[in-house]
């Protein structure tokens, strides 16, 4: 009996050791995932005792800090203020801080609040009256490029979203109109009862917009998916047809003539797109669809794109939704990351913006790698699409879109030292003309003039840059194929490879 | 400035449980040495009011606008912890001081936990932490006047079955359970008190060598106390009862087969209750993915769950956490709310001295001189060790949550009284075979020393890394094979043997 009450003794220790084991598991091995769950209180909290990290771009430039600010009420004398450096470009990237938190501030508010080395710290403040800091974050966007963008857009409602395909790295990203995060306080009724504006919406990711002509992307990728040989289907417009009752136009009614997919993609045929898209009924194109709709868990503010479309909706909607009216509707940043699957070879990445964090010894942290959302169509087909999409821009709707890039005199090795002739490149730079695929869009809708669509992506080859342009109630292509242009531009010439 | 106190204390709080722990383990390797013993001791007790003092001080800085009170409190505390030990060093100089200094200390942490959350709460638990402390000074007092415990089973049995049908008739609902009673102002919970008396009459009943027939009544006993648990949606005492039967029955008869047998029972008999009983589905569903409904289900662990994460190993600092975030905070998820402030490796110390207190209560069980007083004891030991294991493996998702306290640290007047008579008891058991060593017949002196010699064994094992070693301040089974002729025999068993023989 003795020899029992051991063996009953032994199981307690054993009991207890698995929970200290159970214990350091949730406290070590599964912390990340527990402490970055959205209900989790203390991610969302600030204290005043310590200078928030600063949001830095890709270049370790100061986007939003911290500054010490005299303060009489304050027994120390200084409040901490925090400062955004480039409204107009950040705004809805940052967000602000005060009236809640939106933006990075909100979604990487612990690793900004977050003092590593806090012994050290709190010892350098009593002594030395050190401040003590939270994390930097690093951001995957360049300030200049983010800056540029801004001023592409100008002061037409709109937006402007970049990525690099074979990452989901957001490159720029910016929303016209914008508000000032350093005066949201004193702004607050304005900024909130602005409903013609909303300049507190993000339109890049939080503004749904029906996806107009740029949506037979995935009518075209839905045809090739089912029937390859669509592609040499031949048909003839008229600039208008009957569809069960449902009479659509092209653009203007212009009437295009005998075209295949190469023309009636390129030139942006209406009635061509709704034939194919009869042809291949609703219960298809739902399941192309559904390979692009999936939820990115994109870390900034995100409206789902809506796409309704099933077996049991009426005819006229199926026509509609081939040539990208009726229910759907889709924000720039999903049209981005649909084009960037494109040049990807069909695999879309997962968008993200974090790079990485800094912490008080300089080291990096959260270092994001990049990851496959989902794959959206075969490699082949995504080259067969790009086809379709560099004929846009060779001799259809977006010839504007073309450009090319001058070197610079940075970017010549001289290689007189070493061979005593010529001069070469510094590799990996991307010089002379540019190929580039694309797609404009015009999107009807209710609220006036339609919204004009560019997604492109260059080189068409070798894709470096997705970018999709949406600006509102501008009329057909206007000013988005050149905005989407300049970005790309200035993209390859002074940001890649530099 | 109280920032940077807040941090070094931090990494002090660590020190001081890890040095308390240590010495806890010298103390319970050296009880033949004195001098190493009381000096083990006493460094615990000095641990116990630096941690004390330490603690008020944060308090005190964070908390300025109620500095008198944290103060004031603090000090009445401080002074308590000086003077327990000494009062039970004179009263009862032969009990177990390391499983004192283990109560003291846990419940020294659970009143600071309870000032950083409600200041008047910590006091009202001082208070009962005091009232409960002088019962277990007086109750070996009065047990040593009742020498015959185990001659009563009939009426412990018929006074807790008496308990529970007025508790199913008479209770009120409370944390979602019907199982308290209320007389006048005063709340309890009788299903506390039948479980010590269930725990009773099992021992007594059993304290023969049991044949599997006198097995039986017993068993279908449980059973029935089981049911009005699970029906009261009491899971927690419930689970802790069957664990601490299964305890002592494998104790009483030393076959594995029933203990088996208990188990596969047991499963079966919860995958039933879990098909009936919509609660308990909810309590599993809760447990097996609390993230996927945080705002309703699973509510509490992920909760828990944040708050013991966040902060990491070394915790957020004393008043610092998110206590209010943390539901039942006072109460069930006390510990949710130490790992947050003191940090993980605080709460390991703190689950280490559990151990510790359940490894005094096993030895308590070895040494105690007749089977009776050798299964009360384990199984006074396992309904404290069960309730520790059952919410702490609760909130930190390691088992389905069910609502009990934490003993000596959550809040709580009956709990914590209850918790301070079962110490007590085992404290008398504990203290009791110690007294009986001493002034024994000739003939029995020659198996009590052959016991005893066990003791320098244990020493000898002293050299080995703590945690190992701690498991196996329990005599190692290893030597006692070698002499199979002095294995598991009590006095009371030789004298039985006798018996037997000269019937014959």
């Amino acid at each position: 009996m003795k020899r029992s009450v051991k063996t009953v003794f032994w199981i307690y220790t054993l009991l207890f050791f698995i929970l200290i084991i159970n214990l350091v598991k949730i406290s070590v091995f599964d912390r990340e995932k527990i402490i970055n769950n959205p209900y989790n209180p203390r991610i969302s909290g600030s204290s005043q005792n310590i200078m928030r990290g600063s949001i830095l771009d890709i270049n370790e430039v100061p986007i939003a800090e911290t500054i010490k600010a005299e303060n009489a009420d304050d027994p120390r004398g200084y409040s901490y203020k925090r400062v955004y450096n480039y409204p107009a470009a950040f705004a809805h990237i940052t967000g602000y801080t005060g009236k809640g938190k939106t933006g990075v501030e909100s979604e990487y508010n612990y690793i900004l609040e977050t003092v590593t080395n806090e012994l050290y710290q709190s010892l350098a403040a009593v002594i030395a009256k050190k401040d003590i800091r939270g994390n930097d974050v690093v951001l995957t966007i360049d300030a200049e490029l983010q800056q540029y963008a801004a001023q592409q857009l100008g002061t037409s409602k709109g937006a402007i979203v970049a990525l690099e395909p074979d990452s989901g790295k957001i490159l720029t990203m910016v929303s016209y109109p914008y508000y000032d995060p350093n005066a949201v306080a004193e702004n607050w009724t304005t900024l909130n009862s602005d409903n013609e504006n909303s300049p507190l919406l993000s339109r890049a990711a939080q503004g749904l917009y029906p996806p107009g002509s740029t949506f037979k992307m995935i009518t075209a990728a839905c045809a090739l998916e089912n029937d390859p040989s669509l592609l040499n289907f031949d048909y003839y417009c008229e600039g208008e047809e009957n569809f069960g009752g449902k009479l659509l136009h092209c653009y203007n009614s212009i009437d295009h003539g005998s075209e295949d997919m190469n023309g009636a993609f390129a030139y942006s045929c209406n009635t061509y797109f709704a034939k194919i898209g009869t042809m291949l009924g609703a219960g298809k194109l739902r399941a192309t669809a559904d390979k692009f709709f999936v939820d990115p868990n994109f870390p900034l503010e995100y409206s789902k794109p809506l796409f309704s479309l099933d077996e049991s909706s009426p005819m006229h909607e199926l026509v509609d939704t081939s040539i990208g009216q009726g229910k759907t509707l889709v924000s720039p940043l999903f049209m981005a990351m649909v084009t960037g699957s494109v040049a990807n070879g069909g695999t879309m990445m997962q968008p993200y913006i974090l790079d990485h964090s800094i912490n008080n010894f300089g080291f990096k942290e959260n270092i994001t790698i990049p990851q496959k959302l989902t794959q959206t169509m075969t490699p082949e087909n995504a080259a067969k699409l790009t086809e379709l999409m560099k004929q846009v821009v060779r001799y259809g709707t977006a010839e504007d879109a073309a450009f090319s890039i001058e070197t610079t005199q940075d970017d010549i090795i001289s290689e007189s030292a070493i061979s005593g002739t010529g001069i070469s490149y510094k590799t990996g730079l991307i010089t002379g003309p540019v190929t580039v695929a694309g797609k404009t869009g015009t999107a009807e809708n209710s609220g006036g003039a339609d919204h004009a669509w560019f997604v492109a992506f260059a080189p068409a080859d070798d894709p470096k840059i997705a970018v999709a342009v949406l600006l509102e109630n501008a009329g057909k292509g206007s000013k988005a194929v050149p905005a989407a242009r300049n970005v790309m531009k200035y993209y390859l010439s002074n940001c890649y490879g530099k | 400035m109280a920032q940077l106190a807040i941090i070094i204390s931090k990494y002090l709080f660590i020190v001081y449980i890890v040095v308390f722990l240590w010495h806890g383990f010298i103390a319970a390797t050296n009880k033949n040495d004195t001098n190493k013993y009381k000096k083990a001791l006493s460094r615990q007790r000095l641990m116990m009011c630096l941690f004390h003092i330490n603690a008020v001080i944060i308090l005190a800085l964070a908390q300025s606008d109620n500095i008198y009170f944290i103060v004031t409190r603090g000090t009445v505390i401080l002074m308590f912890l000086i003077l327990a030990p000494p009062a039970i060093n004179k009263i009862y100089p032969s009990c177990s001081h390391i499983l004192w200094n283990g109560v003291l200390f846990l419940g020294d942490i659970g009143i600071i936990t309870l000032y950083t959350l409600n200041p008047q709460l910590a006091q009202k638990q001082f208070i009962w932490h005091a009232v409960g402390f002088a019962a277990g000074l007086i109750l070996p007092a009065l047990l040593d006047k009742l020498p015959r415990l185990d001659k009563f089973a009939k009426f412990y049995i018929i006074t807790a079955i008496v308990l529970l049908v007025a508790t199913l008739i008479f209770g009120n609902d409370e944390f979602g359970s019907r199982n308290w009673i209320t007389i006048g102002s005063l709340t309890f919970q009788p299903s506390e008190v039948v479980k010590l008396l269930f725990i009773l009459y099992l021992s007594s009943v059993l304290s023969q060598n049991p044949s599997p027939r006198q097995l039986l009544a017993p068993s279908v006993l449980c059973v029935i106390i089981l049911l009005c648990f699970v029906a009261q949606k009491d899971l927690g005492s419930a689970l802790i009862f069957f664990m601490s039967f299964m305890v002592v029955v494998y104790i009483a008869t030393s076959n594995i087969a029933y203990f088996a047998a208990g188990t596969l029972a047991a499963g079966i008999g919860a995958y039933l209750a879990y098909l009936i009983f919509p609660h308990i589905k909810v309590r599993v569903a809760a447990w097996l993915d609390p993230w996927s409904d945080i705002s309703g289900k699973g509510y509490q662990i992920a909760h828990s769950l944040f708050a013991i994460a966040t902060y990491g190993l070394t915790g957020a600092g004393l008043t610092r956490g998110y206590s209010t975030s943390i539901p039942v905070v006072d109460r069930d998820f006390i510990f949710s709310a130490i790992c947050e402030e003191f940090g993980v490796i605080f709460g390991i110390g703190v689950i280490l001295i559990f151990l510790m207190i359940f490894l005094e209560g096993a030895v308590g069980a070895l040494n105690a001189h007749n089977r009776f007083l050798c299964m009360f004891c384990a199984g006074l030991t396992s309904l404290i060790a069960f309730q520790t294991f059952v919410i702490l493996g609760g909130v930190t998702k390691l088992i389905p949550l069910t609502g009990v306290t934490l003993p000596f640290v959550s809040y709580g007047g009956t709990s914590l009284m209850m918790c301070y008579v079962l110490i007590a008891i085992i404290q008398w058991i504990y203290q009791s075979c110690v007294q009986y060593a001493q002034p024994e017949p000739e003939s029995t002196a020659k198996q009590r020393r052959s016991r005893d010699d066990i003791r320098p064994a244990r020493q000898r094992k002293s050299t080995e890394t703590p945690a190992k070693s701690r498991a196996e301040a329990v005599p190692p089974a290893k030597k006692r094979k070698k002499r199979p002729a002095d294995e598991d025999i009590s006095l009371d068993e030789v004298l039985d043997y006798n018996r037997k023989r000269e019937r014959k």
